[in-house]
């Protein structure tokens, strides 16, 4: 896939913008603050209808605006659909368009792969587990769209579920205050059988939605680690064994080789197990939503014991692999964009990027503040971004 | 804005009540009162009637929940129904398209809704006490079919229901879903796709 053009207007600080980006290789250069990352975001917000700041739908509008609206000409081998995506306040929300249409998800997001490497995410490893649970179920989105269904159905099971439960404590709170008993437990809280049968309704339901979701992400990191090992030990020549492992927060048989109907039993056993703590506390304890991802250096948990080197030449091998899978399934590369990584990066490993970026035939866009360090010579187009406008260094738009 | 009409004038009154129906704006509403004015008086008469009359003797039947005019209901009081059939819906619209179908000939039970935490709504607030009520021995009903809606509402609905059936020792069923006959699978939704493969069938 590759964008044709881009029209963006009222994007954040991009009033108009008409861009027409290389196949290959574009380079968005120019000083701090002046939009460079808004657009690489638009791009981003097409291919995923959000954003990959943390920023409510207001935010994504220029101050004083009413509507903002991102539009791209994408090209799937000889298809091109014309995507556009319309932010509007007051009230605020979003629309999707595929060709002028309003189309269904999975319409839309047919052949649309876009992998973002941002200066974020080189603090995955040591970073916070959602940040690593984030970036695990965007990865897989990108290989299976209907993940994202997957992943909301759970998050409804998980909030009704912690429904029932709060609204038992707040029953139980009604009905006794809570006394602790000598040995620390909350003692003598009745529950009605009605809403103790009811926990279980959603103790099964959401088993089943998060034995899938346990499934999955413990296959995606089946898949890519031999792969991320292999980069990673191209990238630091350390000798040292990088490993992926999925580590789910509570079970704790080995969940490694389970089947997912057998995931689905192991998780609905935790949550009966769990059924007393939960009710103390009114939420779910157990279950994906609490998981998370160890990336390892030479069997040790590298959030301990990486060096920053070590850290960002994991996470360089984490994305590489991540597109290179990408490719691999879908036998069309995907869009890169790559938010001001070189300069985080030393001169070696920015090496090693550069060398892959030539040999993946990804259409590819990078901001800095530095163009001649982007060490990409051919099939390459640089514009300047300027308060918010693009300028081409030839001839000015 | 300036208006010359009073509270009290009637056309603003229709226009006010009007517009409180769902999917009734401003615009429609002004509409629709315009045309009642300009209608013959039976027909605003008979609109009128209609109104009073849903409201004055529809109510639900003591057996199946449905609303109805006569309690017990037309098919809770059809003879040539199948008392071991019982078929559990979320809302009488649901019901209404599977009678449509005339494909099924046992009895219903309408819920009055689905079980939603969020929404503060548990099974106290549907009508399952009296869906229990029917199961109690000595019960004609030898299977139960539950057909809530197949989202993450209606499948919890229908799961909390299956334990509660299958204490009396009822066959509990759940209908399918799948692929909409006539429908391509070309245009099928991933979801329905992937479940359809899940229920697959042998031939």
């Amino acid at each position: 896939m590759f964008v044709r053009s881009l029209h963006t207007s009222d994007f954040r600080n991009l009033r108009e913008v008409a861009y027409t980006p290389h196949p290959r290789v574009n380079v968005i250069f120019g000083d701090n603050g002046q939009g460079k990352t808004n657009l690489i975001e638009s791009i981003f917000l097409l291919a995923t209808q959000r954003s990959f700041r943390r920023s409510k739908l207001d935010d994504l509008v220029r101050f004083g605006c009413e509507k903002a609206e991102v539009i791209a000409r994408i090209c799937h081998g000889e298809v091109e659909r014309r995507l556009a995506v319309q932010i509007l306040t007051r009230p605020s929300r979003k629309i999707a368009l595929c060709d002028g249409k309003s189309a269904r998800s999975s319409d839309y997001f047919q052949g649309v792969h876009v992998v973002l490497f941002a200066p974020e995410d080189l603090l995955l490893p040591k970073g916070s587990p959602e940040e690593r649970r984030r970036f695990l179920d965007r990865a897989i989105w990108n290989t299976c769209p209907s993940y994202l269904d997957e992943v909301r159905t759970y998050e409804q099971v998980l909030k009704s579920r912690n429904a029932v439960l709060k609204s038992m404590l707040a029953a139980s709170g009604m009905r006794r205050r809570p006394s602790f008993g000598s040995d620390g437990e909350l003692a003598t809280v009745e529950h009605s059988e009605d809403s103790e049968s009811l926990l279980s309704v959603y103790s099964e339901q959401l088993a089943v939605a998060g034995g899938r979701i346990i499934a999955r992400r413990r296959h995606y990191l089946q898949t890519i680690a031999p792969q991320v090992e292999a980069t990673f030990d191209r990238i630091s020549r350390s000798g040292l064994r990088a490993s992926l492992e999925y580590r789910p927060k509570v079970i704790g048989r080995d969940i490694e080789v389970a089947s997912p109907s057998e995931l689905q039993s192991i998780l609905y056993e935790q949550l009966e197990r769990d059924r007393k703590r939960d009710r103390i506390r009114g939420f779910t304890h157990s279950g994906p939503h609490g998981d998370d991802m160890v990336i390892g250096l030479d069997g040790r948990d590298a959030a301990l014991h990486a060096s920053q080197g070590q850290v960002r030449a994991l996470v360089l091998a984490l994305k590489i692999t991540e597109i290179q899978h990408l490719f691999c399934l879908h036998g069309d590369p995907p869009v890169l964009l790559l938010d001001d990584v070189s300069s985080e990066l030393d001169a070696q490993r920015n090496g090693y990027l550069f060398d892959f970026l030539r040999a993946m035939p990804s259409q590819v866009f990078i901001t800095t503040t530095s163009p001649e360090h982007v060490k990409l010579d051919q099939d390459r187009l640089d514009v300047r971004m300027n308060h918010g406008g693009l300028w081409s260094d030839a001839v000015a738009s | 804005m300036a208006s010359t009409s009073t509270a009290g004038d009637p056309i603003q009154r229709l226009i006010r009540e009007l517009s409180k129906l769902p999917g009734i704006g401003q615009k429609t509403a002004t509409r629709l009162a315009f045309f009642v004015l300009r209608a013959p008086a039976e027909q605003a008469q008979s609109l009128a009637r209609a109104l009073v009359e849903v409201k004055e003797r529809i109510r639900l039947c003591s057996l199946c929940m449905n609303l109805t005019e006569h309690d017990p209901c037309e098919m809770c009081s059809d003879p040539a129904r199948d008392d071991r059939l019982l078929c559990v819906v979320a809302h009488p619209p649901d019901l209404l398209s599977i009678e449509r179908t005339s494909s099924f000939r046992g009895r219903y039970h309408v819920l009055h809704g689905v079980l939603s935490p969020l929404q503060g709504i548990g099974p106290d607030d549907l009508r399952v006490r009296e869906l229990i009520a029917r199961l109690a021995p000595p019960s004609p009903v030898e299977e139960v079919i539950l057909a809530t809606s197949p989202n993450v509402e209606g499948e919890a609905t229908a799961l909390y229901l299956s334990k509660a059936v299958k204490a009396y020792g009822i066959r509990v069923s759940r209908i399918a879903s799948g692929l909409p006959i006539g429908g391509d699978l070309e245009y099928a939704d991933g979801i329905t796709i992937a479940r359809a493969l899940e229920v697959r069938r042998d031939m």
